[in-house]
């Protein structure tokens, strides 16, 4: 038997790698995926009633974040595909214009390693803004970066590891006067849990099994002015800028699972602000043990903080070992040596950043996960050496 | 400080003497019903304007829809405070401290006479206390910000900003029309035409199946939804087309074909309109469009029906019309590539200048007036609603 039922339940705080599906979402899925099942491409009766009702999902997802004017949706496969599309899909298609790209250092990888990509395959340059100790993007330092060649900005609402939020609005505004350099924003980690200015962005990331949906389904909000060169060439779906049949019932459930999300957001936003206040209280308490690295004022869903003289990982298994679920090193590449990219950027400290922890949250935790974590963490970090 | 009110003004509204009160009634439910979604919202109806008020609601949205009811002149965010000359002074000071500008202008207007200080001793104090609390200076000609105060019975209102509503009338006191819509860019942009100026429509749609695609359905489907939004309730008759299609390039010379089949069709849509109590019939032709769209061509398949055609975009040019169907958001779903019963079997060279007698030698080569009733008694009716959320999403 696996570890898992070592414990008696589960807690898990681990929201930001993935949420538990919503009931109501999974029932849409089931319902589609059994009566609905045409191919959204095929001309007879079937299929037409596919698309009308992909058709229905998409104008859902735009005018739930109020773009329905101005930008379009391009449903993709999650948030990698996404970024990848909107990035190299930006690059390929106005090159003609210049090679100059600017991100920063704490994007997720599926940003960064598109851009080393095209840094190391395609020529093109990329800038990459620094983050202060709070993990932020300074948006004079973007002023001062654009260049003539610039084409692409790529900047994250929300970053995944210490959820600190950037000056999206700020940026938006500055690109507002350079608009021939497009800005896309990875807001995965933000969407339903802070305020985004949706519309001043041109091309906008986000999947569905962060928001309570299922996993393999996202979307690329862009723009109607820009074209991307497709990554994926075939049959012409999304508008040719993204083949490949439609998984209809994942995007009718991720459309569901956005508005729910959207439609509770206030409401779940106090009560994980009120849920996670012992833990933040705890950690500020103990500063011989713990560094907080997040601002769960700012955004109460992710609280990371850094073990200032213990192992992170020892105490992350010892944490799994009692069922409570957390995260060290962003679980995109948590296995091996490494260290967080993003708290060493703030810090400049290994051993900081080797030993964080990131604990996330969703609507449906409750105090008591909180309050076990506190007892099992205190043991812990108190009884290892 | 935070604007509590929007002031609906009407339109053409103030010229309709005695049905004054029909037409005002019919815009407060249409207003009511546009912004149900809005669950605080409250309303007032007066003789002059009607006020909705906010209940922190966000005031964008709210105008937003509001600039799609048809009959409203213009709209503005108004705050509203007691008749004292204290308070209307410091409104609207804060109210002129939040605009962005150099120059001002004060506006008064004193509906109530029993307010004791007059328009232009009000507009003094007003401009007085914001010359000497900001650094905004007074320009009565061309004013960065016009600042307005109507001192009313109920309380005074005060707005600095205004925008234009959709003009027209209010939908549903113009009586009904059949509309005759194909899924092509023209016939939806004639469809809202007709509501703006308060006339309900019902859909008359020619399906040739199966050489029009069921496509051609779900796209007018798609296009009645966005109309939905001006008439929340549309009616859509589609008659069955082919086989009189199908008689017609038997017995009529190619250049004849089209001619022949506007004919037909504007006896069925005569015959369905005076079904439906519906005094006329509309379309979305556009002078010299097509070649059935030539002043000839209308007169000789005019000639079939005595109830008269609107044709709302006739004398528009096509890139006007596409204006406004991108502006209406029906543009999208127009251009999507489905034939419909005008362009399959189309002729390289039809008539654009039809005889009369040769159209009537040929009708009486067949018996269309049977395949006509037959069409009729096989419509299939659909009625496309604005959607309440659907369950799956």
């Amino acid at each position: 038997m696996s570890k898992l039922t070592m414990a008696n339940r589960i807690i898990y705080l681990d929201n930001a790698a993935t949420t538990k599906v919503d009931p109501e979402v999974l029932k849409s899925y089931e319902e589609v995926a059994l009566h609905h099942n045409g191919n959204s491409s095929s001309i007879h009766q079937v299929g037409m009633d596919a698309s009308s009702l992909l058709e229905k999902g998409r104008n859902q997802v735009l005018s739930l974040l109020n773009v329905s004017r101005t930008h379009q949706c391009i449903f993709t496969s999650g948030a990698t595909e996404s970024n990848n599309l909107a990035i190299k899909g930006i690059a390929f298609n106005y090159q003609n214009r210049g090679k100059h790209l600017i991100t920063t250092v704490i994007e997720h990888p599926s940003v960064l390693n598109t851009f080393k990509q095209l840094e190391e395959l395609f020529g093109f340059e990329v800038t990459y803004l620094k983050v202060n100790e709070k993990g932020k993007v300074n948006p004079l330092d973007l002023a001062k970066a654009l260049r003539k060649d610039t084409i692409l900005v790529s900047i994250m609402a929300v970053n995944n590891e210490t959820g600190a939020i950037q000056p999206i609005e700020e940026i938006a505004d500055i690109l507002k006067d350079h608009p021939k350099v497009y800005f896309h924003s990875d807001i995965v980690q933000g969407i339903g849990k802070v305020d985004i200015p949706f519309s001043k962005i041109d091309l906008i990331t986000f999947t569905s099994h962060k928001i309570h949906g299922l996993k393999g389904c996202g979307c690329l909000i862009k723009n109607k002015s820009i074209s991307l060169t497709p990554l994926n060439c075939g049959g012409g779906q999304e508008n040719d800028e993204r083949s490949g049949t439609n998984d209809v019932a994942g995007i009718i459930s991720f459309a569901k699972a956005l508005r729910i999300t959207l439609e509770n957001q206030n409401q779940w936003r106090y009560h994980i602000k009120n849920l996670i206040q012992p833990l933040v209280d705890y950690l500020k308490n103990n500063t011989e043990l713990y560094q907080l690295n997040s601002l769960p004022e700012e955004n109460p869903y992710i609280v990371n903080f850094s073990l200032k003289n213990k192992k992170a990982a020892v105490v992350v298994e010892g944490l799994s070992r009692e069922g409570i679920m957390v995260s060290s090193v962003s679980a995109c590449h948590s296995k091996g040596e490494r260290m967080s990219y993003v708290i060493y950027e703030m810090s400049h400290d290994p051993n900081l950043s080797h030993n964080m922890i990131r604990i996330s949250l969703s609507k449906d935790n409750t105090e008591d996960d909180i309050t076990q974590l506190i007892k099992k963490l205190d043991q812990i970090v108190k009884g290892i050496r | 400080m935070k604007y509590d009110h929007i002031m609906v003004r009407f339109g053409e509204l103030s010229t309709k003497g005695k049905n004054k009160n029909d037409f005002i009634n019919t815009l407060f439910k249409n207003i009511i019903r546009a912004l149900k979604e809005f669950k605080n919202l409250k309303y007032e109806k007066r003789y002059d304007h009607i006020y909705i008020i906010l209940n922190d609601e966000n005031p964008d949205d709210v105008l937003l829809r509001l600039q799609d009811v048809s009959g409203i002149y213009a709209l503005s965010l108004v705050y509203k405070c007691e008749n004292d000359l204290n308070q209307i002074k410091q409104a609207s000071l804060e109210l002129i401290k939040q605009e962005e500008g150099k120059t001002f202008k004060v506006k008064c207007k004193r509906g109530n006479k029993r307010f004791p200080i007059i328009s232009d001793e009000i507009t003094r104090h007003v401009a007085g206390n914001i010359l000497s609390n900001t650094s905004l200076t007074v320009d009565v000609h061309n004013p960065d910000i016009t600042l307005s105060i109507e001192v009313r019975d109920e309380g005074t209102y005060i707005f600095t900003k205004t925008i234009l509503g959709a003009g027209g009338y209010p939908l549903g006191v113009g009586g009904k029309a059949m509309m005759m819509i194909s899924g092509g860019i023209d016939s939806p942009v004639a469809s809202y035409l007709m509501m703006k100026r308060g006339v309900t429509i019902e859909c008359i749609h020619f399906a040739s199946p199966p050489y029009t695609s069921e496509a051609v359905i779900y796209k007018l489907n798609d296009l009645l939804h966005i109309l939905n939004k001006y008439q929340p309730r549309i009616r859509l008759h589609i008659v069955p087309f082919t086989n009189l299609q199908l008689e017609i390039y038997k017995h009529a010379d190619e250049s004849y074909a089209i001619t022949i089949m506007r004919r037909m069709m504007f006896r069925l849509a005569t015959i369905l309109a005076k079904r439906r109590n519906c005094p006329v019939v509309a379309s979305g032709e556009s002078l010299g469009q097509v070649a059935s769209q030539t002043v000839q061509s209308m007169n000789v398949i005019n000639e079939v029906t005595n109830i008269p055609i609107i044709r709302p975009c006739v004398v528009m040019d096509k890139t006007d019309i596409i204006k406004i169907a991108k502006r209406i958001g029906t543009y999208e779903i127009s251009i999507r590539p489905y034939e419909d019963c005008c362009t399959i079997f189309a002729p390289k060279n039809p008539k654009t200048m039809p005889r009369l007698d040769e159209c009537k030698a040929i009708e009486e080569k067949f018996d269309y007036q049977s395949l006509i009733s037959e069409a009729i008694n096989n419509v299939e009716v659909k009625i496309i609603e604005e959607d309440n959320q659907d369950e799956l999403l």
